[in-house]
């Protein structure tokens, strides 16, 4: 069975302040969808609220139907949904094996080595660097230890919070390429938050559009590189 | 350094504090029994501050609650095991109920948190004085039957024993990741599937029962207690154990406790005022301008070249990383 993942019309306030005002959206596994919007439009609220890390004060987090509103972040994983978080977070101090293993922490201690395995299969380079800190990295490969940890809790589905933050155009091809290849061949539906629109509409199929915390536009990824209504979104952004 | 050298250190090591009984007199026996006593809640500030980074300033008041429960059970008259595992178990419990909201607290929060329960605990045992006589202190404390000797050699077992068990933890099990983690980042520990505030929770249950151990031994060796023992500077004094020693080593602890133990007394030949506190803390500033690590990061250092060469090097052919190479661009 195809597993989705949505919100529905959910409401998030920072204190008085609302961040997200009735966002209605979902994934299904196996596709790439793209979250896109200017600085403060909801985007981050929007995948926080999915991962639990926020609670709505209304609306609901369902996943293949069930309600999972409320469900501490800590359980995300264990839902088959994991986190790619803004700035990579990755444990600098600790070793990129270890990095890792906290990323497998919810799965069984037999099942690690062969997801291990995977992820070295798919970058190659963090099992050169292995034993060596995260933290000595360049930033494209912190990106690719940060994907490697989601991956190793064998998700259904991986939230990206600007994956190309802070990196080379050259590098952020890379991250994509191999977001799309994430999807593709373990069949994991993704949410792309993205300032990037046009990578991330290459690599997307569908796209919403979020302006102070409400979808100013969705569908197909190319009807939406074309709408008008894109660029009214980021207001000022001229190009 | 090679493997098998860093094992004749530690051997070597621990083979000179077994001949300290042959060695020094009772007086400095007794300093050495009471340095590894110590050495108990320099771990506990190891687990909780160094493995997990949640800092305790109240660390104190666990020792106190677990020397005070063994004490005044052993008074009247409960047989000294069954007192001790209640001088374990009290710690225990308060630490588990302190953590629940106090691993809401982070930083600065946290150490006042905890420093306001050292304070607490202090003013308890100083003013119950139908439990714990208070000021006039506590005597008639039952021991375990050691002798001094038996005393040290059981002591040594205990601080070298748990050394290595922390080391153990800290360096190759999956829960030291798992407490590492926790204290590098919660929100990506969380978002991986940890359950941070219990993690934290285990931590400050974990650091209690060691401190409270400490306390137990402290009360059956000494067989008397008063509340000065166990007021907030006596926190601070283990603190700066922790960080001399370097915080999150449990060997730099154990060096840690005997040297800062060994070296007040031995400036006692400066005469009893207050000038060897002086030279005391120049001293321990002094280690800590040199050695930021503090002993640990020492020993971490004089190591490094092992674990170099027990990590297969990167092969010498291997071209400096170019973008173009990274993973994703290689399908």
């Amino acid at each position: 069975m195809t597993r989705r993942l949505e919100t529905r019309d959910i409401f998030v306030n920072y204190g008085e302040v609302p961040g997200v005002k009735g966002v209605t959206l979902h994934v299904d596994q196996g596709e790439i969808i793209a979250l896109l919007g200017a600085n403060g439009a909801g985007k981050s609220t929007t995948l926080k609220a999915l991962m639990g890390m926020v609670r709505p004060k209304s609306g609901a987090i369902v996943l293949d139907g069930g309600d999972v509103t409320g469900a501490p972040s800590y359980e995300a994983p264990r839902h088959g949904v994991a986190l790619v978080p803004e700035g990579r977070r990755i444990f600098k101090r600790m070793t990129v094996r270890e990095n890792l293993d906290v990323g497998g922490v919810t799965r069984q201690r037999a099942e690690r080595p062969a997801l291990l395995a995977h992820v070295y299969a798919m970058f190659p380079r963090l099992q050169e660097r292995a034993e060596q800190l995260a933290g000595t990295l360049s930033g494209g490969e912190q990106q690719m230890l940060a994907i490697g940890r989601a991956l190793m809790s064998k998700p259904d589905f991986i939230l990206f919070d600007e994956p190309s933050l802070g990196l080379a155009p050259l590098v952020v091809a890379n991250v994509m390429d191999a977001i799309g290849r994430i999807s593709r061949d373990f069949g994991v539906g993704a949410i792309l938050v993205e300032q990037n629109v046009e990578v991330a509409l290459d690599v997307a199929s569908r796209a919403y559009v979020l302006c102070r915390g409400e979808i100013v536009l969705e569908g197909e990824s190319e009807k939406v590189r074309s709408d008008p209504a894109l660029r009214a979104a980021y207001l000022g952004m001229t190009h | 350094m090679s493997e098998t050298s860093a094992w004749i250190l530690r051997a070597l090591f621990v083979a000179v504090l077994a001949t300290l009984p042959f060695l020094v007199n009772g007086y400095w026996l007794n300093m050495a029994i009471l340095a590894l006593i110590y050495s108990l809640v320099v771990y506990s500030i190891t687990v909780l501050t160094g493995f997990t980074g949640l800092l305790s300033f109240g660390q104190a008041g666990f020792v106190g609650l677990g020397g005070y429960t063994y004490g005044v059970l052993s008074v009247k008259g409960v047989d000294p095991a069954a007192a001790a595992a209640w001088g374990l178990l009290v710690p225990t419990v308060a630490g588990f109920l302190l953590g629940l909201p106090a691993a809401r607290l982070r930083g600065h929060y946290l150490a006042i948190g905890t420093l306001g329960f050292g304070v607490l605990v202090g003013q308890m045992l100083n003013n119950m004085v139908d439990v714990t006589r208070g000021p006039m202190g506590l005597l008639g404390i039952k021991s375990f039957g050691f002798d001094r000797v038996t005393w040290f050699y059981f002591v040594l077992a205990l601080a070298v024993g748990l050394c290595a068990a922390l080391e153990y933890l800290d360096r190759r099990t999956f829960l030291g990741v798992v407490l590492k983690s926790v204290k590098y980042d919660e929100i990506s520990a969380s978002a991986s599937g940890i359950g941070v505030f219990a993690v934290k929770l285990l931590a400050f249950s974990a650091s209690a029962f060691l401190a409270g151990s400490c306390g137990v031994l402290l009360a059956a060796y000494m067989r008397f207690l008063t509340p000065d023992l166990f007021i907030s500077a006596e926190s601070f004094r283990y603190l700066m154990m922790s960080v001399v020693g370097g915080v999150g080593s449990a060997s730099g602890a154990i060096i840690s406790s005997l040297i800062l133990t060994a070296v007040p007394e031995a400036l006692r030949a400066f005469g009893e005022t207050n000038v060897r506190l002086l030279v005391y803390g120049l001293m321990v500033l002094f280690v800590l301008w040199f050695l930021p690590g503090g002993i640990g990061g020492l020993i971490d250092r004089l190591m490094t070249p092992v674990r170099r060469r027990i990590t297969p090097r990167p092969r010498v052919a291997e071209p400096a990383p170019q973008p173009t190479s990274l993973p994703g661009r290689a399908s």
